[in-house]
């Protein structure tokens, strides 16, 4: 279900002054193209970054890691956690400096908003483990911007961000049906993967961020797409900040299925998940100013 | 663990992280209970608050209130029939339902 491009393109083109991915990011991703890149060298590009590599360091050695010695340099993090996990935590980064702060829309709370953001992450993180999938930062990171593209509505796209806000109070429905209808079908998640092609972020998470609410539109990454869509559903659940809605959409009966999770062990992969994001809570503190 | 300012702390509460003044010199460790004695020398000597353990109170406006008490409030579970008010006729939605229930209400707490 590829939305209509003219539609999209309406919208985008009256949007000013998106921030812009910082240099270091689209130099590390392009040195990260080469296979015979080292850790060092990725570091020492980082680390020309004085602000983003102390908030690096500090989301490394937060608790929701729980390394049991202190990383110190952006090297040592990327010898431990490998180049794709310090890019995504990278990414989170300028993500939060770029779209974390300000936000007072009425009937959007910002900090609800990453609160389910980073439960999402967390969630997702959860159950890619439980998968033993090596991936754990692109499970992660993907819950956690899965819908980035409210900010972009919220802060972009405003007067009609305001309108969408006012069809989900009135009518009680997910803010997705609200957006179509005020939209003209286009969604937040097609707000959110045109900021991730800008951002020049990795295509499985421009996929997840574009079809997790109907996972059977995904392709190539349709399992990352199956994890963020049933997290978000248990986010939701779990009442782990908010969306933007108060109502909770129903499951993707296949993609339910390709995480095998045996019903009986629900309750402890959602304890698993509560305290999970109970840990994250330095991604929170870089958003609460 | 919380934070707590001086001037809330109540006899009893149990310290989650040592107690250090600028020099880095341990004044009170972690594990005790906080006594009278206690909270008074915390005050003369300037501190200004203190982890404890325990969850933070709602809207304490820390960055620990990620996860809302699921165990308390009547109002979790009035949420959470409404938000699942129209999916309950599908059985995977009804187990999630019934699992968050369960959380909820303390049965998987060991």
């Amino acid at each position: 279900m590829a939305v209509d491009q003219t539609k999209l393109k309406k919208i985008v083109d009256n949007i000013v002054g998106l921030p812009t991915l910082p240099t270091v990011l689209t130099n590390v991703t392009k040195m990260m193209q080469n296979p015979r890149v080292s850790a060092a060298q990725v570091g020492k590009v980082i680390q020309s970054d004085v602000a983003l590599t102390s908030k690096i360091l500090k989301l490394v050695n937060s608790a929701f890691y729980g390394f049991p010695n202190r990383i110190s340099t952006v090297t040592h993090a990327i010898v431990i956690l490998g180049f794709n996990a310090v890019r995504s935590t990278a990414m989170s980064v300028s993500v939060f400096d770029s779209f974390g702060g300000g936000g007072e829309t009425e009937g959007f709370d910002r900090m609800a908003f990453w609160k389910h953001s980073i439960g999402c992450g967390a969630a997702a993180r959860v159950l890619a483990k439980r998968l033993n999938i090596k991936e754990l930062e692109e499970a992660f990171i993907a819950g956690l911007l899965h819908d980035i593209g409210l900010i972009i509505l919220d802060q972009f796209v405003h007067e009609e961000f305001v309108k969408i806000l006012k069809v989900v109070k009135e009518k009680d429905i997910l803010i997705r049906e609200a957006e179509k209808e005020v939209l003209d079908g286009v969604t937040h998640n097609d707000l959110g993967g045109w900021l991730g092609r800008k951002w020049n972020m990795a295509p499985a998470l421009i996929e997840v961020i574009e079809t997790y609410p109907t996972p059977s539109s995904a392709s190539e990454n349709y399992l990352l797409v199956s994890i963020v869509h049933v997290a978000d559903i248990l986010t939701r659940a779990l009442n782990i900040g908010s969306g933007g809605d108060n109502r909770i959409p129903k499951i993707n009966k296949s993609a339910w299925e390709k995480l095998g999770i045996d019903m009986a062990q629900l309750p402890s992969i959602l304890q698993e998940i509560i305290d999970s994001a109970k840990k994250a809570e330095a991604f929170f503190s870089m958003v609460n100013r | 663990m919380r934070k707590v300012a001086t001037n809330d702390l109540e006899p009893g509460m149990k310290i989650a992280r040592k107690v250090e003044n600028k020099a880095g010199m341990v004044l009170l460790p972690e594990g005790i209970e906080l006594t009278e004695a206690h909270i008074s020398r915390l005050k003369k000597w300037g501190i200004e608050e203190i982890y404890v353990e325990g969850e933070d109170e709602k809207g304490a406006g820390s960055g620990a209130d990620i996860v809302p008490d699921l165990t308390v409030s009547e109002d979790f579970i009035a949420n959470l029939n409404h938000k699942f008010e129209k999916v309950l006729d599908d059985p995977i939605m009804q187990g999630i339902y019934n699992a968050v229930k369960s959380i909820a209400s303390g049965e998987n707490k060991e």
